[in-house]
Formats: C-alpha cells, structure tokens, sequence
C-alpha cells in the first residue's frame, strides 16, 4: 500500500498548534476544513489527542512533607512555626517551669560532703552548719570563687532565656497564620496516612503475588506428578493388553 | 491579600522573608515537579527544586522583572537539571521507585479505587516514563513544559533560546514518537 502524504502548508506546526488550541481563527477555520477531508491529518490529531490524554497520567511524585525548599525558611524561621499556638504555648510553659526549677541552682562545698549540687526539683537537703570557717574553705579551696562565679553567670543567662521564651511564646499571631499553620500540619498528617496507605498496599500486592507464584508452583508440580502417573499407568495397561491380545493368538 | 509573584519578588528584595517563603511555596510544586519529571529521581529532583530556590534568592536582585518570575525561576531550574543531565553523562533515568506510584495512585480522589484500577494506572505511568525516556532533551523538555506546565509556545521558545516554530516542531516530533512508542503497547 502506497503511503499517504499531506501537502497542507507547514502542516506539522498546524497541527501542534491546534492540538493545543493555541491558534488564530482564520487558520483554526482553515485546518478544520482540511480535516474534514483529510484522513491522515485526522487520523493522526485523534492519535495525537490520545497520546496527550495518556500523558495526563504521568504524575510526579510529591515532595516529602516537611522538605520545604525556602533557604529563607531554613535561615531565618525554625520547624516550630509550623507547630500550632497552643503547642507552642504549652512548650513555653513547660520550658520556663523547667528553667524556673533549674534557676533554683545551689552549689555547695564541703570537705565532708565534696560537691554538692542541687535544684528545685531535688529534695531540700538540711542546711549544716559550715564544718570549716569561711576563711579557711576560701583559703583550702581557691577555686570556690570561680564557681560562685559560675552559678551566677548561669542563673543570669537562665533568667535571659526565660524572659526570651516568655516573650516569643506570648508573641500574638493572627487566626489566618493559626489557621494556615494548623492546615499544614492537616495536610501533613493526611500525607502521612496516604504513605502509610500506600506503603500497606504495595506489601499486599507483594503479597498476593508471592502466593500466585506459590500456588502456582504447587499446582504445576501437581499436575507433573499426576501427568507422570497417568503416563505410568497407561503404558502399564498397554503392557497388559498387548500381552493378552498376543496370548490370544 | 494574594500579592502578585512580582510584588512578592518587590517585597522580597525589600527584606521582607515572609514573601519570599510564599513564593517557594507557590512554586516548589511545579519546580520540583519538572525537575523530577526531567531527571526522573527524587532526590535529585529535591536538590535541584532546593537549589534552584538558593540560587534565585540570592539573584533576587539582579531580577529585573523583563520576564515573568515564573520564566526566571524554569529558566534556572531547567540549567540546573541540564547540569544534572551533563554531570551524569548518561539519558536521564525516567524510572521511579517501586512504590511512588503507588504514592501517587494512593493519593487519588477515590478513597477505595479497585486495586485493578491501580495496577492498570500503574502500567500506564510505567509505560508514559519509558517512552518519554526515548525522547531527546529538547523534545522532551519541551513537552514537559507545554503538557504539564502548560507554558505558551512563545515562553517555551524564550526558556530554551531558540525560534518558535523550533519549539512546534520539536513537539510535533516529540509526540510522534510518543505516539509510536505508546502504541506499541496496545
């Protein structure tokens, strides 16, 4: 069979741009015309048609949640905004109650006991009476100013970041931002359910087919076994009745 | 308000960070979508979609806005996978892990699709990725553009530096060999 051609003017790039509808009415008029006509052209816009319908089907896969892009949001904000208000909130609280406790510091020295710190939280230990005059710890341990020094720098920076925590947590957000910062979280956690589903749906395929196969097999098998009998059996009563039908002779 | 992509990139070079964070997101869908769709891996697809907001936030000052932000944006995504393709020096891989589909498929409207359906889907992509995969760069660059980014054929021909009735071609020869290649299966 001879094969067909088309001589409409620079046909390939009227057919792409009506295949997109992206072209002038004049031309659009024109080609319609032509195809009704044509075969070839209408064959192959029909085909062309059910090609992009096909393409329709090639989707990317989403981006893992919690993989944002921003080099903005990974600078400059940090993955607790995306945690709603009152979690923030109760976080705030418990933080400052666990520094509030810690602020509690106490460090003591004894020869007696050695080092001995304590916070808030443990138990109060009964205050003694210093073993040893001050003078003489101070002279027997030097270092016990530098400690002072420290429990003081660390109630300080304590008190800085409380009074920061404070601040940030009782900053106010808008219900838009509240709302938009619960729908991530929707979103996200509706993601997770989709993987898990997903995830459960490959494995009974995987599944499934793992005892296709093994069915399969059994049966094959079977049915190999059962083929060789019936052969046995059958060459047997051949056997036999050869046998007989020569006796008879 | 729903401020416009250029007033975001306005707002952005005035140091407001907030507006750049709206247009990542407002774009890491389709960024990463064409990425993984030219380079056909997720994760490398990831680092381009991520490198390319890197590089278009520290060039937010040289945009000038002769082109939409959106053209700027593919246009440094698309160096960046051609990059890739280069580095890799070999046809992209458009085969995706056992199980994104399924993601994908599991992620349909249909809350109990018949696992038939699914698998019948599944094939479908499978066989989408392959033939897409027989494409040279330029066709398929320019398929996946018009057909999934839905870029007029003007923008297409700006995006890769050549003449329009280039760009309509190369997709008239894209989709003829798609065309081929997808009947096959039939």
């Amino acid at each position: 069979m001879a094969e067909q051609h088309c001589i409409y003017p620079d046909r390939d790039a009227v057919i792409v741009s009506y295949l997109y509808d992206d072209v002038e009415a004049p031309d659009r008029v024109a080609f319609e015309t032509h195809i009704t006509m044509c075969e070839l052209c209408r064959t192959e816009l029909a085909d062309l048609r059910g090609v992009r319908s096909t393409l329709a089907h090639w989707t990317a896969p989403e981006a893992r949640p919690g993989h944002r892009q921003s080099p903005v949001v990974s600078r400059q904000s940090g993955w607790w905004q995306s945690v709603p208000v009152w979690a923030q909130v109760a976080a705030a609280m418990l933080v400052l109650g666990v520094s509030a406790s810690i602020a509690n510091l106490d460090v003591r020295y004894d020869r007696a006991k050695g080092l001995n710190i304590t916070t808030g939280w443990s138990k109060t230990t009964p205050t003694q009476p210093p073993a040893v005059a001050p003078e003489t710890q101070a002279s027997a341990a030097p270092w016990r100013s530098d400690l002072a020094a420290l429990q003081k720098q660390l109630r300080e920076e304590m008190r800085t970041q409380s009074a920061a925590l404070a601040a940030t947590s009782t900053t106010p957000i808008s219900d838009v931002e509240f709302r938009r910062r619960v729908r991530v979280l929707l979103d996200e956690s509706e993601q997770g359910q989709k993987q898990e589903f997903a995830a459960q749906l490959v494995q009974l395929q995987k599944d499934v087919y793992a005892q296709q196969q093994s069915d399969l097999a059994k049966l094959y098998k079977a049915m190999g076994v059962f083929q060789t009998t019936t052969r046995g059996e059958l060459a047997s009563q051949r056997q036999v009745l050869s046998l007989a039908v020569s006796s008879q002779r | 308000m729903t401020w416009s992509d250029e007033e975001l990139v306005t707002r952005s070079i005035g140091g407001d960070a907030e507006s750049f964070n709206q247009l990542v997101l407002r774009w890491e869908r389709p960024i990463y979508a064409l990425a993984y769709r030219v380079i056909g891996r997720e994760e490398d697809a990831r680092d381009v979609c991520q490198e390319t907001f890197l590089r278009a936030f520290r060039a937010l000052g040289g945009f000038r806005g002769q082109a939409k932000f959106s053209s700027w944006l593919y246009r440094i995504a698309l160096n960046l996978c051609r990059d890739w393709v280069r580095r890799q020096r070999r046809t992209p891989v458009v085969q995706v892990p056992e199980d994104v589909d399924v993601l994908e498929l599991a992620a349909a409207r249909e809350p109990v699709e018949p696992i038939e359906n699914l698998l019948e889907r599944r094939d479908l992509t499978r066989a989408v990725e392959r033939a897409m995969a027989k494409l040279p760069e330029e066709q398929r660059m320019a398929i996946i553009l018009k057909e999934y980014h839905g870029l007029t054929f003007q923008e297409i021909a700006d995006l890769a530096g050549c003449p329009l009735s280039t760009v309509k071609t190369r997709l008239y020869q894209g989709l003829a060999v798609l065309r081929r290649e997808l009947g096959k299966r039939e």
